[in-house]
Order: C-alpha cells, then sequence, then structure tokens
C-alpha cells in the first residue's frame, strides 16, 4: 500500500519585518504509512508546527512554501499557500490542536461542530449528519453522547473537549490525522487517557497519525517513529525504541536524559530544557544550528553542516560525531 | 453615572420600559393626530386637565406630541441604528476575514467617511434625499456605520486566528460560512456595548435634523418640538424643556441599557 503521507524538502519561510525571511522549517522529509504513529519531536520553536501547518493548508498566504505533498498515494501542488479550499477539504486530513479550548467554536453545539465536518465530507443531511455526529461522539468516548451532543464546549471538561475534536477530525474520515501537541493542556491522567483513545483509532481505522510533543517519553511510549526536529531541521530520525534508547545525535541525547524511564508517560511542562538557551533559528545555513549548544562540537561542525545519513537500521542522524555523546 | 447602588443598573431599563409603553400606548394615551389643534394656543401646563401639558402657539396638545413623539424617537432610532450595525458588521466581516486589497480598500472608505462629521453628513444627505423618516434612517446608517465598521474588523482579525476556525478550514467549509458562521459571532460581543451608544447617537441625530426643519414633515418629533418652541423660549419655556427632557431621558435609557447589558456580558464599554 501506498504510504499515506509523503513529504518532501519541505521548506517554510515566514517573512520578518526587516524584509528578510525567517527559515521556521528546512528540507523537511517525512513519510508514514497507515495505521503507524509518527511522532515529531523538539523544544518551542523548532518548527513542529509549521510542518503540520503546511500538510493541512494553513500557512498564512504571505509564507513561502516549497517542498512537494503526496497524499494516500496522490502528489500534487498542495503545499502552495492559498491552495483551493477543494484542495484543502479534499486532503481528507483531521487536525487536534493543542487547547481543546479554542479548538471548538463557544457559539455552537459541540454536536454541530461535528455534523458540520460530517455534511461536508459525507454529503450527509442534517438530521443524518446529527446521528452520525452521535456515533461518532459515542466512539471517541463521551458518556450520554445523545444529549451531550446538544451542550455547548464551556459545559465539557478539557478531556471531553479534546474528544469532541477528535471525533470532529474523523468525520471527515481521514487517511492521515495530525495532533499538535494533543494532551499538553491536560493533566497526567487525562492526557494517558487521550493517547490512549488515538491508538485506539489508529489500530482500528488504520490512520496515519503525526503526533507532536515536545515530550521524549511520550513519543517513546506510542510512536512507531521519531523525527527529532532542532532549529527547523529534522537531526535525527528513525524506529522509536532506537531513537529513545540510543539516541545518536546530542541534542537526542538530552532530550533522553531529560525524559522518564521509556515507556513511562511524563507530565510536560513547557520547557524540556532550561539550563539550554533557545535555539537561534537565524544562524548562517552553512553550520550545524546545535553546534552553539553542543558539548561534542568541533570546528567542522561550525563550518559545514552534516547532512541527515543513516547510521544504522533506519536510524538516522545528522551529526558529524553521531552516537559519541553518552547517553 | 458608575453602578454605585443596587438599582442603579435597573434605570436605564426602567425608563426604556417607560419609553417603549408611551411609544406602544401613544394612540390610548393620546388619540388622533397629535399635529391636529386641538385647543386654545398657548394653554400652560397643569391649568387644563383635558390638556395636562398645555397646547403650543397652534394649540397643538403637548402630552400628545410628547407620548407621539416617543414613537418617532424610538422607532428611527432602532432602525437607524440596526442599518448601521448592519452595514458596519457586513463591511467590518468582510474586510476582515478577506484581508489582503478588499481591507484595504474599505478601511479607506472608513477613514475617508470618518474624516467628515458624522451630523454634517447626515444633514447634507437629507437635504439632498429629501425629509422623510426613511431617508432620515439611511442617512444616519451612511454617515455612522464607520465605528461599528472598524471594531467588527478588529474583533474578526482577532477571532479568525483561532483553532475553530482552522479547523472548520480542514474540515472544508465554505469560506462564506466560515466568516459568518464560525468568526462572525465571536465577534458580536463587544457590538453589544456599541449598540446601546449607537441607538442614543441616532436618536439625537433624528432630533437634530428635525430641530433643523429636515425630520419628516408629517410626523410630531421631539426635535421639531423643540425648534417650534424656541421662539417663545422666554414666554413658555416648557415647550422647549419637556420635549428637551424626553430627548436626554431617551439617550440616557438606551446608552445605559447597553451599557448594563454589556456589563452583563463581562465586557468594559469599549468606545
Ligand atoms: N505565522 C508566522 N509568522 C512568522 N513566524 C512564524 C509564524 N509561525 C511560526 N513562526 C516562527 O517559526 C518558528 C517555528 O515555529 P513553530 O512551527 O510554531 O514551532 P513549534 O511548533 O516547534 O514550537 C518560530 O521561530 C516561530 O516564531
Ligand atoms: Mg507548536
Amino acid at each position: 500500500m501506498a504510504p499515506v503521507l509523503i513529504l518532501e524538502r519541505l521548506t517554510v519561510a515566514f517573512p520578518l519585518p526587516d524584509g528578510g525571511w525567517l527559515e521556521a522549517t528546512r528540507e523537511v522529509d517525512l513519510s508514514l504509512e497507515r495505521g503507524r504513529v509518527l511522532a515529531l519531536i523538539g523544544e518551542s520553536g523548532s518548527g513542529k508546527t509549521t510542518v503540520l501547518n503546511a500538510m493541512a493548508g494553513l500557512l498564512p498566504a504571505e509564507a513561502r512554501v516549497t517542498g512537494s505533498l503526496g497524499l494516500d498515494g496522490g502528489g500534487s501542488d498542495l503545499l502552495a499557500p492559498g491552495a483551493t479550499r477543494e484542495g484543502v477539504a479534499g486532503r481528507r486530513i483531521g487536525m487536534i490542536f493543542q487547547n481543546p479550548g479554542a479548538s471548538l467554536n463557544p457559539v455552537l453545539r459541540v454536536g454541530a461542530t461535528v455534523a458540520e465536518v460530517a455534511a461536508v465530507h459525507q454529503g450527509l443531511g442534517r438530521t443524518a449528519a446529527w446521528r452520525a455526529a452521535v456515533e461518532l461522539l459515542d466512539r471517541v468516548g463521551i458518556d450520554d453522547p445523545a444529549r451531550r451532543a446538544s451542550d455547548y464546549p464551556h459545559r465539557l471538561s478539557g478531556g471531553q473537549k479534546q474528544r469532541v475534536a477528535i471525533a470532529a477530525a474523523l468525520a471527515g474520515k481521514p487517511g492521515l490525522i495530525l495532533a499538535d501537541e494533543p494532551t499538553t493542556a491536560l493533566d497526567a491522567m487525562v492526557q494517558a487517557q487521550i493517547l490512549d483513545l488515538l491508538l485506539a483509532l489508529v489500530d482500528q481505522d488504520g490512520v496515519g497519525l503525526v503526533l507532536v510533543t515536545h515530550d521524549l517519553a511520550v513519543a517513546g511510549a506510542v510512536a512507531d517513529e521519531i523525527a527529532v526536529m532542532y532549529a527547523g531541521r529534522i537531526v535525527e530520525q528513525g524506529p522509536a525504541e532506537a531513537v529513545v534508547r540510543r539516541p545518536l545525535h546530542p541534542y537526542a541525547v538530552a532530550l533522553a536524559g531529560a525524559a522518564l524511564p521509556f515507556g513511562g508517560v511524563a507530565a510536560t511542562g513547557d520547557a524540556p530544557f532550561p539550563e539550554l538557551p533557545p535555539a537561534d533559528p537565524a544562524l548562517p545555513v552553512t553550520a550545524c544550528a546545535f553546534a552553539p549548544r553542543c558539548p561534542l562540537a568541533i570546528d567542522r561542525c561550525r563550518s559545514v553542516r552534516p547532512p541527515l545519513e543513516p547510521q544504522d537500521r533506519g536510524h538516522a542522524a545528522a551529526c558529524w560525531r553521531a552516537g559519541e555523546a553518552a547517553p | 453615572m458608575r453602578m454605585g447602588s443596587p438599582w442603579s443598573g435597573l434605570i436605564g431599563p426602567a425608563l426604556l420600559l417607560l419609553l417603549v409603553l408611551a411609544a406602544l400606548l401613544a394612540p390610548l394615551l393620546a388619540p388622533g393626530d397629535p399635529l391636529d389643534m386641538v385647543a386654545r394656543p398657548l394653554t400652560a401646563p397643569f391649568t387644563d386637565a383635558w390638556f395636562p401639558l398645555g397646547t403650543d402657539q397652534l394649540g397643538r396638545d403637548v402630552w400628545a406630541g410628547l407620548v407621539h413623539g416617543a414613537r418617532v424617537s424610538l422607532v428611527v432610532g432602532l432602525a437607524a441604528a440596526a442599518a448601521t450595525l448592519g452595514v458596519g458588521i457586513l463591511a467590518g466581516t468582510v474586510a476582515g476575514f478577506r484581508g489582503g486589497l478588499v481591507d484595504d480598500g474599505l478601511m479607506r472608505l472608513t477613514e475617508a467617511f470618518q474624516t467628515v462629521p458624522t451630523f454634517l453628513l447626515a444633514l447634507a444627505l437629507v437635504s439632498v434625499l429629501g425629509a422623510s423618516a426613511g431617508n432620515v434612517v439611511l442617512a444616519i446608517a451612511i454617515s455612522s456605520w464607520p465605528p461599528a465598521a472598524r471594531l467588527v474588523r478588529a474583533e474578526v482579525l482577532r477571532v479568525k486566528t483561532l483553532d475553530y476556525v482552522d479547523a472548520a478550514r480542514i474540515a472544508g467549509m465554505a469560506p462564506l460560512a466560515i466568516a459568518f458562521v464560525e468568526v462572525l459571532p465571536g465577534a458580536l460581543q463587544p457590538v453589544v456595548a456599541l449598540a446601546g451608544i449607537t441607538v442614543g447617537e441616532a436618536i439625537l441625530v433624528e432630533s437634530a435634523l428635525a430641530f433643523l426643519g429636515l425630520g419628516d414633515p408629517n410626523l410630531q418629533s421631539w426635535g421639531s418640538m423643540v425648534a417650534n418652541g424656541r421662539a417663545l423660549i422666554r414666554t413658555a419655556p416648557s415647550l422647549v424643556i419637556l420635549p428637551g427632557l424626553c430627548i436626554a431621558m431617551a439617550v440616557l435609557a438606551v446608552s445605559l441599557t447597553g451599557d448594563g447589558l454589556a456589563r452583563r456580558l463581562g465586557l468594559g464599554t469599549r468606545s
């Protein structure tokens, strides 16, 4: 079967007030099979959300976007900003946002939010769409869904809102779900429940899930594959267990050091590395962006950027000294 | 007026209720046409049980003029405010949601309108269009929509970046549906506070136009009553004072009510 997602050489730049461009992501390649989970991990500002927005067609019109995106075997120019509505709707992508409070329209009943999507994507009439919405709410674990469907979002807890948002995403019968830190705003218990729900949907429906997180422990627990982003680039990518147990890039090693033991789910804070200064996306492109913060940096790192190269059975890293940092 | 005592929030709605009752019951409270001459001219107030507030120099009943004037003021004020807010909301939503050249164009247009004082523009429009209630409403709407448009645009700009709007875009909703179903309702809250002010201003403009003889000549309006009594301000001051008080009361009533409503919704007055 063709991968549900093939993203090649995605570069996104945002205009700066001074006339320059901020490259938020650089030459990002991703691919994903149906029924599998890819975790995209990295600290705030590393470009994770930008990657998802580019795939979903949500970048602002002024962004400069290059690269190619293939969804479910179809390739196209979907990355062009302002891709048509039909292009966006036809993507069959479901997106789940970080803040469940903001992802539901406060003036619509939650059933209407879900039914809206069902109506557009499945061509259902009003009553059929509402019935589909109630079924979906049931499926994502909302108690008493027929009654809950008539509630407004403010009556729901954060976890319930996120379940509704997942139901709305599913109403579009997506092949690919993009979840941008879907559990960061929730407390630890609910976090685990929402992740379990997402994983169940991946198994049952065979959708692909791209899960953005800045928590390596979460990534290790739920993902098949992990891609680590730093300053807009993927610096390490491989099978989840390998990346968590034997990180190759010094940045991934630092991440692993901050993470809980493999399999545990950590309560996430916003900044995993308080001791490290923030990344500088404006660094010259010829150097390794991590060099200023890297304990192993050598002269070569400051002049020549290492390419992302396979090191070991599907495990790739972009580092001249890959594997040398002690976990 | 601050919200000092517990009942101060009730003053506006109470006054408004009084006005609405007067307007609704005008045919019962004062049957007949208030422009008819019904008694001896210049009857003083409180001297004739049939004409408790006296008559003007043409023998028209002042009480009848006031209650029928409440109809004119409220109907014209509400209609003009509704038209003003309607135009403003439409323009503000389109500008904020579409952005780009459409936004630039509409915003330059609001600036152009705002360089001309509202009342002068309304005055000019009515003198060109002719004095009728419909034209007064139209003139007020045309001259007063820019503040509403700018307010709504600012809110739309804020709301359209929210995740649920992105979610609607991914879901493939049509842009028009997104603008008016998803974005606009979230942008309407501050308009509630503006609505009271807009109605108050519309009542003032209507009165002022009537005062200048540009009100509907077939309707007895407070503004025209003031204008009419002006010549006799020394001998029969009540002819100016009574309709003047009504105008002040009406403006106060709608402003306080709008303000209170906005507070109830947890918003400050933003103007
Ligand atoms: N619309 C935008 N305009 C300008 N800069 C942006 C925009 N969106 C994101 N950026 C910048 O792009 C970089 C990556 O941001 P983002 O993709 O949100 O990172 P992450 O999701 O990993 O925290 C940041 O430096 C951010 O400031
Ligand atoms: Mg982000």
